[in-house]
């Protein structure tokens, strides 16, 4: 298929879907596909763009500023960065556990009998929730067999997710967030998912539950969690994605030793060059055979 | 078999033996076991012949070594080997997570201004690299199931070159081929225990081989690693990264120019903590004394020839 990419152009994505046999053109009206990884794009687009790939996972963004608008089918990237979006969960998880934010702000041995007293393990059997069970989850759970954890996935359908012990449905899940010791928050971000933790989930959490977030900001109530995390209510944080998101300097979250944040590191346009060139391929295989792509987007779900 | 503990008795440990049959006892003269918890200038010199066996808590013996008394004819002596496996293997692949992530960065920074910094120098266990365990004994074992979901190859060296379960090749630590260790793995952790032979090991020598990419997470002694080399590694960019939760000296001086560097990750010796020490330092001794009562060479009997 003639495809290209706008309005910027990653030239090793381009060099590999060429290699595969589509052909790259630069004028978008020759396209049958757009690989799209932000910017700016011409409202509407022409008609004989079949697809659209955007090469990130998170389309709420797109859809609020109505880039993305019924009548063009669009894909997104779901699924490809599940590896480097689990480790760095994995990450985030050890790193509030074992109060390495705590360590770099002290930057003392003085603080060691805090730490010791403060930290928190894997491998004394903790229960860890997934929730959103998608690709990260796939990603996460082999990472997290081997310190003997009780893993509960929690998805939207309640379908048994593979390596975990247990899955149950969003909609069943109220028990979940009273019973776990960390949380993993990896789903899209929809009309149900926005601000589901907020401070009556803090509330029913453990004092010692940490909550890892590397899904999309919004996920979390953001005043809430300060709140949660300076009155003690749950004992940690760890983030990849905030909200607002960036987070202004010197917004409280950065202060406390409880909460880790790293700047939106997870699956950056780095990461995305390396990896998406596999999704591009098998969409546009099935666009071709009239089939619904692999990672199409279902607008009504919103994503 | 009667046992005492010197010289601070700890209740949880005490607990434990007592709830596997042995009896704790004040008098040290009418004890045969010996559960001592401090350094080798407060043990009773000599000590009585009564005592046959003595547990201490941690893994490192080099102290009670130095002072000449593990090779000595005298009571068999157990340490902590293996029983800090699990705190010590987590505690590692936090440390080597965090450090290729830029954590450190992260926090110093409170910005998310750093993002473009940290997304280009960060570094990724997912992408096929080598890492090399230095020291492969229960915790190493225990660090290479932790990686192994991660699939990257995986180099164990020990003291013996037998090949170690869970690792891709293993290499003995005296061979010529550390030389090619050095240089071709990605990520290096070192477990080993402190001797002659792996004191100062990560010196100025050590680290030039290294790629420029390498990131040295240490969690076995804190002299196992040249401080004032790695220092010099860290700042002219020889490799790219250190994690320590072990240091020397130890404590690491509040002003030491370590703690100034973003691409020195350091905890303070938190893997292996009092409170962990003392829950697990009972149910090593009841392994330990029981095979020791059964005319066994212990779990973690000390072979007093090679000093651990």
């Amino acid at each position: 298929m003639k495809f290209t990419m706008y309005p910027g152009v990653w030239d090793n994505v381009v060099a590999e879907v060429e290699e595969a046999g589509h052909e790259f053109v630069s004028d978008l009206h020759q396209a049958e596909f757009l690989i799209y990884a932000g910017g700016r794009l011409p409202d509407p687009l022409p008609e004989n763009i079949g697809f659209v790939q955007f090469v990130f996972s998170g389309i709420d963004r797109l859809v609020d500023a109505g880039v993305i608008q019924p009548g063009t089918r669009w894909a997104n990237a779901a699924g490809a960065y599940g590896r480097p979006v689990a480790e760095i969960a994995m990450t985030l998880l050890l790193a509030q556990l074992h109060q390495v934010k705590a360590a770099g702000m002290a930057a003392s041995f003085q603080a060691r009998g805090h730490i010791d007293a403060a930290q928190g393990w894997l491998f004394d059997g903790p229960t860890v929730a997934i929730v959103g069970a998608g690709g990260i989850a796939d990603g996460i759970i082999p990472m997290l067999r081997p310190f003997g954890v009780r893993i509960i996935a929690v998805n939207r359908s309640g379908r048994a997710v593979e390596g975990a012990d247990e899955t149950i449905a969003m909609a069943d899940a109220e028990w979940v967030w009273s019973e776990a010791d960390a949380f993993v928050l990896a789903m899209p971000l929809t009309d149900q998912t926005r601000g589901v933790v907020d401070a009556e989930r803090f509330a029913q959490m453990k004092e010692s539950a940490v909550v890892v977030n590397v899904g999309r900001g919004e996920l979390i109530v953001t005043d809430d969690l300060v709140e949660a995390l300076r009155t003690g209510q749950i004992a940690g944080a760890a983030m990849d994605v905030t909200d607002p998101e960036p987070l202004p300097d010197g917004h409280p979250l950065w202060r406390l030793p409880t909460c880790t944040i790293t700047p939106h590191i997870a699956a950056t346009g780095r990461i995305a060059s390396r990896l998406i060139t596999p999704t591009i391929l098998a969409n546009a295989a099935a666009f071709e055979a009239g089939e619904r792509m692999p990672t199409e987007v279902d607008l009504r779900k919103g994503y | 078999m009667k046992f005492t503990m010197l010289p601070t008795v700890w209740d949880e440990t005490v607990a434990e033996l007592e709830a596997a049959g042995h009896e704790f006892v004040e008098d040290l003269a009418q004890a045969r076991g010996l559960v001592f918890n401090a350094g080798p200038e407060k043990l009773p010199d000599p000590v009585p012949e009564n005592i046959e066996v003595i547990q201490l808590p941690f893994a490192g013996v080099e102290p009670f070594n130095d002072a000449g008394l593990l090779a000595a004819d005298g009571p068999r002596w157990a340490n902590g080997a293996g029983l800090y496996a699990d705190t010590v293997a987590e505690s590692a692949l936090s440390l080597l997570l965090a450090q290729l992530h830029l954590l450190k960065t992260a926090v110093t920074s409170a910005s998310f201004d750093s993002a473009d910094t940290i997304d280009a120098h960060k570094q990724w266990l997912f992408e096929d690299k080598t890492v090399a365990v230095i020291g492969a004994g229960g915790i190493g074992v225990r660090l290479l199931e932790l990686l192994a979901p991660h699939r990257v190859s995986t180099i164990a060296v020990n003291r013996s070159g037998r090949p170690v379960t869970g690792a891709d090749r293993t290499v003995a630590i005296d061979d010529a081929a550390m030389d090619e260790v050095w240089a071709t793995a990605d990520y290096f952790v070192l477990i080993m225990p402190l001797t002659d032979q792996t004191r100062h090991m990560v010196n100025a020598e050590v680290l030039g081989k290294m790629k420029s990419t390498a990131v040295v997470v240490n969690v076995g002694r804190g002299p196992l690693i040249h401080t004032d080399d790695l220092l010099a590694a860290l700042r002219d960019g020889t490799i790219a990264g250190a994690a320590l939760d072990v240091t020397d000296p130890e404590p690491l001086p509040d002003d030491h120019p370590l703690w100034g560097l973003d691409n020195c990750l350091i905890t303070p010796h938190v893997a292996n903590t009092p409170s962990m020490v003392r829950a697990l330092t009972g149910q090593q001794a009841v392994r330990n004394f029981d095979a020791f009562e059964a005319g066994e060479t212990m779990p973690a009997e000390v072979d007093g020839k090679a000093g651990y």
